[in-house]
């Protein structure tokens, strides 16, 4: 088994809970979603560890290209840990207003 | 859009109903799997459900009651309550999206119902989990800017029909409520603040497929079956995307409430209670600690109730807090999201309102 980078071994870890497994059995090849132990409830814990533990929320059309979990480390390291955008509070401007 | 303020209206007082009929999730499930000979959910896989979503148990309507008649049942204790004459009530709005009929409108049946005058505003509004905080802006914008000088808001469900059992997403999830809640103009109430969203884009996470006009009901449409994500239901029972739902509401959601806090000046730690949508314990869990609130502050009726959509917010009141709310002044935020997607949050004061005890309803009253 390829050991992992080093920054993979935590996320390794907090995936073997979520799927409560050894993370000697996880590697970054590992499709997570084939896990035996995935499930609805179990991508629910993912989606919730990378906001508490990274503070990445992964819109849902990312979440679902994502699919190694070589692939999430990949992507939480282009994020470079930083706090998600969710959709921005605009208020339209007065040119957009109908007119009478 | 922008925030908006509304001053000067408040909620004079709240009253709920649940069917006294009680289902426990486990046991229940248990004399199902007996039953069926597919698709039932395995015993350990509902005890992770339940523990999960931490809906022990749920109130279920007996065959001929509405949500309308628990609204009607918390609408006739809430007018006692507050010697509110019918006559004195100028509108009512009915949340739903499990109204009486597809015609007519639940709101215009209940005018006659409850008495009130012809000349009543009454209209239904077809929302879910937001309902209650787009029900109370409706409201008091009809108070405020509208020329009434009270409105009744009545939000009532019946879902616990309306998914299919073994369905893993959503078949243990949904109990039935109605709420009454009683806006008019108050100057103590000061200025409350509400934050509304809708984003059409994500409306396939949520939703019923048949049985409107979109895709008519059909023999076929009739018919449960295995679906892709791993469900079991029919076309005209409801579904809905966890993992799509559960990121929408600890981003935007989390999002929407943070902002409505700053533009209304109002910090964390100024807020008495917050009341969020009884969506599911896990998730309510993780957005309440992302908002650094105590647990005292949040109350919750998740595990008793189940999730109600729209009268959960009020449920959760009347069920949690009437001990509290009537003798003083709270600051409170109240946070509606769902299907849709459709979402609000809204800050604002509850002066000495009148909380009625729970109302369990054994059958609906008018039959």
């Amino acid at each position: 088994m390829p050991t992992p980078s080093p920054h993979a071994t935590p996320l390794i870890d907090r995936l073997a809970d979520i799927l409560e497994c050894a993370a000697a059995d996880l590697d970054e090849a590992t499709v997570f979603r084939n896990h035996p132990h995935w499930d609805s409830l179990a991508a629910l814990s993912l989606i919730a560890m990378l906001d508490s533990a990274y503070g990445v929320i992964l819109p849902h059309a990312e979440f679902e290209r994502l699919q190694t979990i070589g692939d999430l480390d990949a992507y939480l390291q282009a994020r470079n840990h930083s706090p998600c955008q969710a959709q921005s509070r605009q208020a339209p401007s007065q040119q957009d207003r109908p007119r009478g | 859009m922008a925030d908006v303020s509304i001053a000067d209206v408040g909620i004079l007082g709240i009253a709920a109903a649940v069917p006294a009929r009680r289902i426990d999730n486990l046991p229940w499930h248990d004399q199902l799997a007996g039953q069926t000979t597919a698709g039932p959910l395995p015993a350990a896989d509902v005890q992770a459900i339940v523990d999960h979503t931490g809906v022990r148990s749920r109130r279920a309507a007996p065959a001929g009651m509405c949500g309308s008649d628990l609204c009607q049942a918390a609408a006739d204790r809430l007018l006692e309550a507050t010697a509110t004459p019918r006559t004195g009530i100028d509108g009512l709005i009915f949340v739903s999206q499990t109204p009486d009929y597809r015609m007519p409108a639940t709101a215009v049946l209940l005018q006659d119902r409850l008495g009130l005058r012809t000349d009543t505003l009454a209209f239904d509004v077809g929302l879910g989990c937001s309902g209650y905080v787009y029900g109370l802006y409706l409201a008091m914008s009809l108070v405020a800017g509208g020329g009434l000088e009270s409105v009744l808001l009545l939000n009532g469900e019946t879902r616990s029909h309306a998914y299919s059992p073994r369905d893993r997403s959503t078949g243990l999830l949904f109990g039935d409520a109605g709420a009454a809640t009683l806006v008019a103009r108050q100057p103590a109430a000061g200025t409350s603040h509400f934050s509304l969203h809708s984003d059409g884009s994500r409306g396939g996470l949520i939703g019923i497929e048949a049985g409107g006009a979109r895709l008519p009901s059909s023999p076929e449409t009739l018919r449960e079956r295995p679906r892709p994500d791993g469900g079991f239901r029919s076309d005209e029972q409801g579904f809905m995307d966890g993992p799509g739902v559960f990121t929408f509401m600890i981003s935007d959601v989390f999002a929407d409430i943070v902002g409505l806090l700053a533009s209304s000046e109002t910090a964390v730690t100024d807020l008495d209670h917050a009341i969020l949508h009884q969506a599911n314990r896990f998730a309510l869990e993780h957005l309440r600690t992302k908002l650094g609130m105590p647990a005292e502050k949040v109350p919750s009726t998740i595990g008793e109730f189940g999730n109600t959509s729209g009268p959960s917010i009020p449920l959760t009141i009347v069920a949690r807090l009437a001990d509290r709310l009537p003798t003083t002044s709270s600051r409170v935020l109240l946070a509606g999201f769902g299907v849709g997607l459709s979402w609000a949050s809204a800050v604002l004061t509850l002066t000495h309102p009148t909380i009625c005890p729970l109302i369990e309803l054994e059958s609906p009253s008018h039959a």
